[in-house]
């Protein structure tokens, strides 16, 4: 990746408003992150942070109405996918953006053979027909290592275990060859040498074709060994960003430096998810003032529950958004 | 899938030995027999004498086990007796009357299915719109009114005040398809409406239901189209429940013809019964049930088949 190229995606200011029986509050606040072509984001931060909804909202998949994108802006090659009418958004769907979900196991449709339900992007985009696509279908399940691919594209998907059918959903998003790849937690459900094996097909993947990755996860362990840039979230806001190298060097924000409190090694463990540090995440509707954060940090002084913090870059690609400064 | 219809068939064989011994018991269970009733009603004023010998030609004299072990032997091969009421052979009775019930019970559930499953899937798609509270108080309207009802209102609507549709009669499809059709129309629609309802509360509850689910999620992320996510991801897995009631509602549909079919006067199987309950006439009723014990019960194989056909985790089972 050169850095004088433009990125891929450009996620500024993003704001989505969750309304529930008449009580409206932003669920995502002002996120800004940038994706370059062949490079690995990662997303962490704890449940309900907001990590699911950026993915969906790339996507313009969220679930109107109860939640909207109501400020910001999601530039993909010059194009703000916000803009778009759902069936404007159905042709990056799939095609140029592709996104992989948490759970295998309910990912697939029951009564469809894997085959089809592989085939199917390069059916709606690039207008194959079935043989064709079930010919390019086969050689996507062995690009993610199943093996027999042929035989198995006549199974359903009961006949699959979690971990293949995961590779089946890869190979489903990877079968048009987007340049934008989301993977929403794409090894949680699946046992750890498994998950070891998806994470680096991904990987490859991505850096072979030039592809930009999401990876969306709750494990340090993860995004140390594959991420080449992570984003810290924090109910609903980036709360720190930057080069792995750099984050995991010299962690700013006191969430991250308590994240990494609970990580003991840095770089083995798979399992390490991401421990809750002190006190409870809070929910969309009940988030703290100033700083969401403020209530469990142990730098927080009257400044933190006043005022947001912006997220500012205080060293080269390393942002943060923190009043403490040491 | 070959075991799984082998072992329904043998179900269904069951079935319909139980239906044989019930309907037997419950035509000995009512007071009188054919030959009492003709004596009864008859002109001439039979004597005694006269009774025994009639009891005697129709078996009656027989124990009633051996009574019944005759007819299944009858019936095994072909012969189905005699009506008391009329001296025809039944199964002339019933191959004259069994067309006319099956036309208007598949045409009353193809009308049940197709208004059933498209107001179901509209509502679904349009939930808390207009289009789905209309959809949901036509199916109330549907499940609360009695079909004879309906019928009554449909005949008083279309052939006493616009006159479009004739209210009585028969005509066969050989002889003017289209005058046949005008004729079943309204029976139709009487008894296959308020099914409809009944399927389109389980289409809109199934739609709902599989549109919840990841699945459908993972198609939008494929950028399916949103007309193939409808009729094609999730009505393939939503039909599965509705199969289940087509085939268990299919023996109601049936049971609806008796009514329908004395109210716009088709001479079906369902006027038969009534006809030979009033006079009866043991063997020709026995006769209808049996055959529309068959009828349900091969609708039912063929539903579980189209289930099972669906359903891959079924057929590959
Ligand atoms: N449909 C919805 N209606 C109301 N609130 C919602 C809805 N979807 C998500 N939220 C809220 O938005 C917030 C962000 O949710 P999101 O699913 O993005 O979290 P996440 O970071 O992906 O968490 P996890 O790690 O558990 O997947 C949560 O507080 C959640 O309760
Ligand atoms: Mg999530």
């Amino acid at each position: 990746m050169t850095v004088s190229e433009p990125p891929l995606l450009t996620v500024e200011g993003l704001t989505t408003t969750v309304s529930v029986q008449g009580r409206q509050a932003h669920a995502l606040d002002d996120v800004s992150f940038q994706v370059r072509k062949g490079e690995c984001v990662a997303i962490v931060g704890e449940s309900g942070s907001g990590k699911s909804m950026t993915a969906l909202a790339i996507m313009g998949l969220l679930p109107e109405p109860q939640v909207r994108a109501t400020a910001g802006s999601i530039r993909f090659d010059g194009t703000d996918l916000l803009t778009l009418n759902q069936e404007q958004m159905r042709a990056f769907r799939g095609d140029r953006i592709s996104m992989i979900f948490q759970e295998p196991m309910t990912s697939l449709n029951p009564v469809f053979t894997i085959g089809h339900q592989i085939s199917e992007p390069l059916i709606y985009h690039k207008g194959l027909g079935r043989k064709a696509a079930r010919k390019k279908a086969a050689q996507l399940l062995a690009q993610v290592q199943v093996a027999d691919a042929e035989h198995r594209l006549s199974l359903y998907p009961h006949q699959f275990s979690g971990g293949m059918r995961q590779r089946a959903m890869i190979a489903t998003g990877l079968a048009c060859d987007p340049e934008l790849m989301i993977a929403d937690e794409p090894t949680t459900a699946l046992d750890v040498t498994i998950q070891a094996q998806i994470l680096e097909i991904l990987r490859d993947l991505a850096r072979g074709r030039g592809m930009g990755l999401i990876l969306i996860t709750h494990s340090l362990g993860v995004v140390a060994r594959y991420a080449d840039t992570v984003i810290v979230m924090y109910a609903g806001r980036v709360v720190e960003s930057g080069p792995v190298a750099e984050v995991f060097g010299r962690p700013k924000h006191p969430y991250t430096r308590g994240l990494m409190a609970c990580v003991p090694t840095m770089d083995g463990d798979l399992e390490s998810a991401l421990v809750p540090i002190d006190g409870q995440p809070s929910g969309v509707f009940d988030r703290p003032s100033g700083c969401a954060f403020h209530p469990r940090c142990p730098l927080a002084f009257d400044r933190c529950w006043a005022e947001t913090p912006p997220l500012e870059e205080f060293r080269p690609g390393h942002h943060k958004a923190c009043w403490a400064d040491e | 899938m070959l075991r799984f219809i082998a072992h329904r068939s043998l179900q269904s064989i069951i079935v319909l030995f139980l239906v044989t011994v019930i309907v037997f018991a419950l035509m000995r269970i009512l007071p009188g027999d054919p030959v009492a009733i003709i004596a009864g009603t008859g002109v001439e004023g039979l004597t005694a004498e006269e009774e025994a010998r009639l009891r005697a030609r129709f078996g009656l004299d027989q124990p009633l086990p051996m009574q019944y072990l005759d007819w299944i032997r009858n019936v095994l091969v072909g012969d189905w007796g005699i009506s008391t009421r009329t001296g025809v052979p039944v199964w002339t009775e019933l191959a004259h009357r069994a067309p006319i019930t099956a036309q208007l019970a598949l045409t009353a559930w193809l009308i049940a299915v197709l208004v059933g499953v498209t107001t179901g899937v509209a509502a679904a798609i349009y939930r808390r719109t207009p289009i789905d509270s209309f959809s949901t108080a036509f199916a109330m309207f549907g499940i609360s009114m009695p079909d004879f009802w309906l019928g009554i209102l449909l005949i008083l609507v279309f052939s006493v005040w616009m006159g479009l549709l004739p209210s009585v009669g028969y005509v066969s499809p050989a002889t003017d398809l289209l005058l046949n059709l005008k004729h079943l129309l309204l029976p139709a629609l009487a008894l296959g409406l308020s099914e409809a309802a009944v399927f389109m509360r389980q289409t809109r509850s199934g739609m709902l239901e599989v549109l919840g689910q990841d699945f459908i999620r993972v198609a939008r992320a494929k950028g399916t189209p949103e007309r193939v996510i409808i009729w094609h991801h999730t009505l393939k897995n939503a039909s599965l429940p509705i199969v289940t009631i087509m085939g268990l509602r299919f023996g109601r549909l049936i049971g609806g013809t008796v009514v329908i079919e004395t109210i716009f006067g088709l001479p079906g199987l369902g006027r038969l019964a009534v006809q030979s309950i009033v006079m009866r006439d043991y063997l020709a009723l026995q006769g209808v049930v049996l055959l529309v014990a068959l009828f349900v019960v091969v609708i039912n194989l063929i539903t579980d088949i189209i289930y099972a056909a669906l359903d891959p985790r079924i057929r590959l089972a």
